[in-house]
């Protein structure tokens, strides 16, 4: 039986597939120095060999990649690049598409380095929303360094000269060296137990990638992300970034940047507290200016602003009153004395006085009626009593009972 | 009661102040309250000295102050 025959392009389509169909082959991370380079002017791609002491492979970096490069590759490098393994169909040669490419000493690193980053990624300590503000004036702060290194100083003095209101608690840790990772996870838990802290700052001063390597174990990024107190992590110097910054709340530069990022300046906090006394006084001054005009309008009401007011409107009141009873008491008096005043009419038409006006007239002989001319004598002086007035006369004649004068 | 927990209480106080439906008497005791807790962070701010204390993580003994 005959073996079926291919064309050449088929044999080359069928192998790039089953290379680009392995799931190995698609990230793949590849030591080795670089040989021939040549950069394509026009396209910026680059083109090199990379091999190792028994091999040799082709590699191809597009210029969106290659754009991204931190240094210049030339022959004899040594570098760890990233990328696929593939087959350019056309040729049929076998290749590396590199995205990425390190230099070794720090490309291995690197390359550890990408792997742990990784690993501990997907395991969520990196996770954005889990970041938390970090306070803006913490009483507390709680440190994890050596206590012994630069670091400490650093933090210590820029705390005491920024803030120092600010308490410190210092959790000493070793920074380096294979109890690193446990040491400093530790001291995050014992100040996290202690929970003063109002924010934490984990770090060490500047040193080699592998006196850093601690910060970027998993014991020590896991103590970060699972921190309650917010973390600023500070690890070396500007350009080395641990994989504790990433897990970490914020990321400071230094030691001494973690320090002014952590804590209040205290002229600040003087004058915000200059500017709440102002609005206090402002708000009580305010509160007093009301309160006096609530009090002016109450008394600018009618019976507070002229109390002779209700006096007089009462005592008008009350002089109705007493007229009204004056009057009540003229009838009723009228009333009670009409019967008196028939009856005094009564009396005063049968008066002996009524019957002077008819002309008699009363004679009085020392004060008493003179009834009978037996009872005077020539001479005498008598009183007449007239209906209006009155006289005096002297007897001149007498006449007795039945006599003429 | 922290620095920032007191300019809380301070805003509080004022925001209360500020609105005006509180009585004479109420107005004249937060502002007493106000005064007195910028009184205490007035002396926070001008008696401060950095007070460092060291935990030591690996014995769970009691803490050293330096």
């Amino acid at each position: 039986m005959r073996m079926p025959v291919l064309k050449v392009s088929q044999l080359n389509r069928y192998v790039k597939s089953q290379l680009e169909g392995d799931p190995r082959l698609k990230e793949v991370y590849v030591a080795g120095e670089i040989g021939t380079l040549t950069a394509n002017q026009r396209s910026g791609h680059l083109y090199f060999t990379l091999r190792d002491d028994m091999s040799a492979i082709k590699a191809v970096m597009f210029a969106g990649n290659a754009m991204q490069l931190k240094f210049m590759p030339q022959s004899g490098l040594a570098v760890v690049a990233r990328g696929a393994a593939t087959l350019y169909e056309r040729d049929g040669a076998f290749q590396l598409m590199v995205s990425e490419l390190m230099l070794d000493g720090a490309g291995a690193q690197g390359f550890a380095f990408e792997k742990q980053k990784q690993l501990l990624a997907a395991k969520g300590y990196f996770d954005a929303h889990k970041k938390r503000a970090i306070p803006y004036n913490p009483a507390t702060v709680g440190v994890v360094t050596s206590d012994s290194g630069a670091a400490l100083h650093d933090i210590i003095s820029v705390i005491t000269r920024k803030n120092p209101t600010v308490q410190l608690l210092l959790a000493p840790a070793v920074v380096q060296g294979p109890e690193a990772p446990a040491s400093i996870a530790s001291a995050i838990a014992a100040l996290n137990r202690d929970g003063r802290s109002e924010v934490l700052i984990v770090g060490r001063g500047g040193g080699s990638a592998e006196d850093l390597w601690a910060f970027n174990a998993e014991a020590v990024v896991r103590a970060v992300a699972e921190s309650r107190i917010p973390t600023i992590s500070a690890v070396g110097h500007e350009t080395d970034i641990a994989l504790c910054d990433l897990a970490a709340d914020l990321r400071a530069a230094t030691p001494t940047a973690a320090a002014e990022l952590a804590v209040a300046d205290r002229a600040q906090l003087v004058e915000r507290l200059a500017q709440r006394s102002n609005m206090l006084k402002n708000a009580i001054a305010h509160q007093l200016v009301l309160k006096e005009r609530l009090l002016l309008e109450k008394k600018s009401a009618e019976p507070l602003k002229n109390p002779r007011f209700f006096i007089n409107k009462n005592r008008q009141r009350l002089n109705n009153l007493i007229e009204s009873m004056y009057n009540l008491s003229q009838s009723e008096i009228a009333n009670r004395f009409e019967p008196v005043a028939r009856r005094a009419a009564l009396l005063d038409s049968l008066s002996p006085l009524r019957v002077l006006a008819r002309g008699y007239c009363i004679a009085a002989k020392d004060g008493r009626p003179v009834i009978s001319a037996e009872d005077l004598h020539k001479g005498d002086i008598i009183t007449l009593r007239l209906h209006e007035g009155g006289a005096a006369a002297v007897i001149q004649s007498i006449a007795a009972e039945g006599e003429k004068l | 009661m922290t620095f920032e927990q007191a300019l809380t209480r301070l805003d509080e106080i004022t925001a209360l102040l500020s609105n005006g439906s509180t009585s004479l008497e109420q107005s004249l005791a937060l502002y007493a309250e106000g005064a007195s807790l910028i009184e205490s962070c007035t002396q926070q701010l001008n008696d401060a000295k950095t007070k460092i204390e060291k935990l030591f993580p690996e014995k769970e003994g009691p803490s050293d102050a330096i």
